[in-house]
């Protein structure tokens, strides 16, 4: 019984990226094998987070990469559940493990409730496609569009992840006031969400000056892996953040 | 997409085929077939003595009478669908958006559209298979098993999804005054929804398609049509309340039936139905069927249309040969790592000796 005991209460080594690297490209039109409810179900959700304690999913990072965001989120919102999606196969896999691996250790090194990384969570899936497959209307408060693809060619811009179209279904799925975060290093991107949003007549830019002391905007510059990239290589980044609006009568 | 039919208002009907549009006078047995329209022809719709007739990436304008060409404007993708509401008219393509074009009450005709910078109302990102507008909502279905529900006057607001479906959606039938939606798919189901919630679900066999659903009365009426060789497809009418059996056909083989419409007064389902040789025109009338015209036009169908649609959907990713890998736990990523450095040696002592001379 003691031997047990030992081997639970081992830290577990984080994964290592390089047995996860994947091409960062996918296509988001394919028929990818996915799992997701038919509906947005409570149920479904127990699965994704083990500790749930009755929490919703309110904050979504779309193209969560390596986690980074979400890591670094985690003990800013600990009523509330957040959630990464990630179309890669391996990087969500990575994304799972470095998660559960934190749980463990967190649990090992009894760590509070607010900072045992239990309202992390990553799903497999295409963003594009399935999000009301996941999540009920009005149900979230915060949505993250970080160093998203950019689809430089013509036809590929409907692969794009922020689109006139989509945002229709961002804004079914975002509570009022509720937000969207971007980020990216290529000028051209920046400016095709930011014409997107502006026009789009639910939402409304949030000025950066007003932003100063958002902790959202704060962490989103450098808690991911492709925000560090940038720093290291010194490129810009362009951030943007949107309100979302009442719907008009 | 495929061949089709309508009924129009003065109770005739329009069946489409290929690249051809046929009218049908069903006093005289009469059949007008059109001349050639560039491309397949996608939908066709009623404007009070006009045909629109969409096909390729063009909506023309034809006469209703002699099928004269009057007008024609380009869409930036083919579309699947065509709604008309007053003289709004929705046209739902293939990549998922659905366009709003005006067409104006006049005698000559002029309409310019410019493709490259339409923009849609709304969009899905899939292939948006059925739709249809009513004074409030624009309902759309899509391949990937959503059913949308937008408002019609603010598009870019959904109002709520109908999810249920676990295959392509192929036809959804609006009953408003009842608060009712009906609609049927891939997966050989065929569901009732009311006030935005899934109500009713009728299954049928593992690999069967449902489609070509219409609402004649208070009965529903759809055609099951099988992937499987060999097995038959039927006709099967139910309630509209609670989606039991009232009656079936099952039909001959090698016969499949394509799409339906119901009959202007409200009382029978017209059926397209192909055989080896031609498209037949039947007319189910409670629990009785008749052959009202043979061999209308070729089908261009030589192939079954859902088991091309079935294979276009089957998954292409190497999801279970990753699995696989990853129980074996990444092993052979770092053996072929270490196999990589014996290669790369000798060669370093290689170029270490042409350095030297």
């Amino acid at each position: 019984m003691e031997a047990e005991n030992t081997i639970s209460e081992k830290l577990i080594q984080l994964p290592q990226k390089r047995f996860y690297r994947q091409r960062a490209h996918s296509n988001p039109l394919a028929h990818h094998t996915f799992d997701y409810p038919a509906c947005p179900a409570e149920n479904y959700w127990d699965s994704v987070y083990p500790d749930r304690r009755n929490r919703k999913v309110r904050i979504l990072d779309i193209g969560c990469g390596y986690g980074g965001l979400l890591i670094q989120l985690a003990k800013h919102f600990p009523n509330d559940l957040l959630c990464g999606l990630e179309i890669r196969v391996k990087v969500s896999d990575y994304v799972k493990d470095r998660i559960k691996a934190l749980q463990h250790n967190a649990k090992v090194e009894k760590a509070s409730d607010s900072e045992d990384f239990s309202n992390l969570g990553c799903i497999r899936t295409n963003a594009m496609k399935h999000l009301p497959n996941f999540f009920e209307k009005g149900q979230l408060t915060t949505i993250f569009f970080l160093f998203p693809d950019p689809h430089f060619k013509e036809k590929k811009h409907k692969w794009r992840i922020v689109s006139d179209t989509l945002l229709s279904e961002y804004a079914y799925l975002l509570q009022p006031e509720g937000r969207i975060y971007t980020n990216t290093d290529v000028e051209d991107l920046h400016l095709w969400m930011v014409d997107c949003l502006t026009n789009h007549p639910l939402f409304e830019r949030i000025p950066d000056e007003d932003l100063k002391d958002d902790t959202c905007f704060k962490t989103m510059f450098e808690a991911t892996e492709e925000g560090k990239k940038v720093t290291r290589n010194e490129g810009s980044k362009w951030p943007a953040v949107f309100r979302r609006l009442p719907n008009p009568e | 997409m495929a061949p089709g039919l309508v009924v129009l208002k003065d109770g005739n009907v329009v069946v489409w085929s290929g690249s051809k549009v046929v009218k049908i006078d069903l006093n005289t047995k009469a059949i007008s077939t059109s001349k050639d329209f560039e491309g397949l022809v996608n939908d066709v719709i009623e404007l009070n003595e006009k045909f629109l007739v969409s096909h390729d990436k063009t909506v023309s304008i034809v006469k209703k009478l002699s099928l004269e060409f009057i007008a024609s404007f380009d869409v930036p993708r083919r579309p699947s669908k065509l709604c008309m509401v007053e003289r709004k008219c929705y046209i739902a393509d293939k990549s998922g958006d659905v366009y709003l074009v005006e067409i104006p009450d006049a005698e000559k005709l002029s309409i310019v559209t410019d493709p490259k910078t339409m923009k849609p109302v709304l969009g899905h990102i899939s292939l948006i298979m059925d739709t249809f507008v009513s004074d409030k909502f624009i309902y759309t279905a899509e391949q990937d098993e959503k059913i949308k529900v937008s408002s019609r006057k603010h598009p870019f607001i959904i109002d709520h999804y109908l999810l249920g479906h676990t295959e392509f959606v192929s036809k959804i039938v609006v009953d408003e005054n009842n608060s009712s939606l009906f609609s049927c798919g891939g997966d050989g189901t065929v569901r009732s929804w009311k006030n935005g919630k899934a109500e009713k679900v009728k299954e049928h066999d593992e690999e069967t398609v449902c489609h070509s659903l219409v609402l004649s009365n208070d009965r529903l009426q759809y055609a099951t049509v099988s992937f499987e060789e060999n097995k038959e497809s039927f006709i099967r009418t139910v309630f509209k309340r609670d989606l039991a059996d009232y009656h079936t056909w099952k039909l001959a083989s090698g016969s499949v039936p394509i799409a339906s419409t119901a009959k202007a007064n409200g009382d029978g389902v017209y059926w397209l139905i192909e055989n080896e040789k031609s498209l037949q025109l039947f007319l189910t009338k409670d629990k009785e069927q008749e052959l009202v015209l043979d061999n209308i036009a070729e089908s261009s169908w030589k192939e079954d249309h859902w088991k091309v649609l079935r294979k276009a959907m089957e998954k292409s990713d190497n999801y279970d040969a990753y699995l696989k890998l990853r129980e074996e736990g990444f092993k052979k990523a770092r053996g072929s790592r270490k196999n990589k450095r014996k290669i790369m040696e000798p060669v370093a002592d290689d170029a270490k000796k042409v350095a030297a001379t």
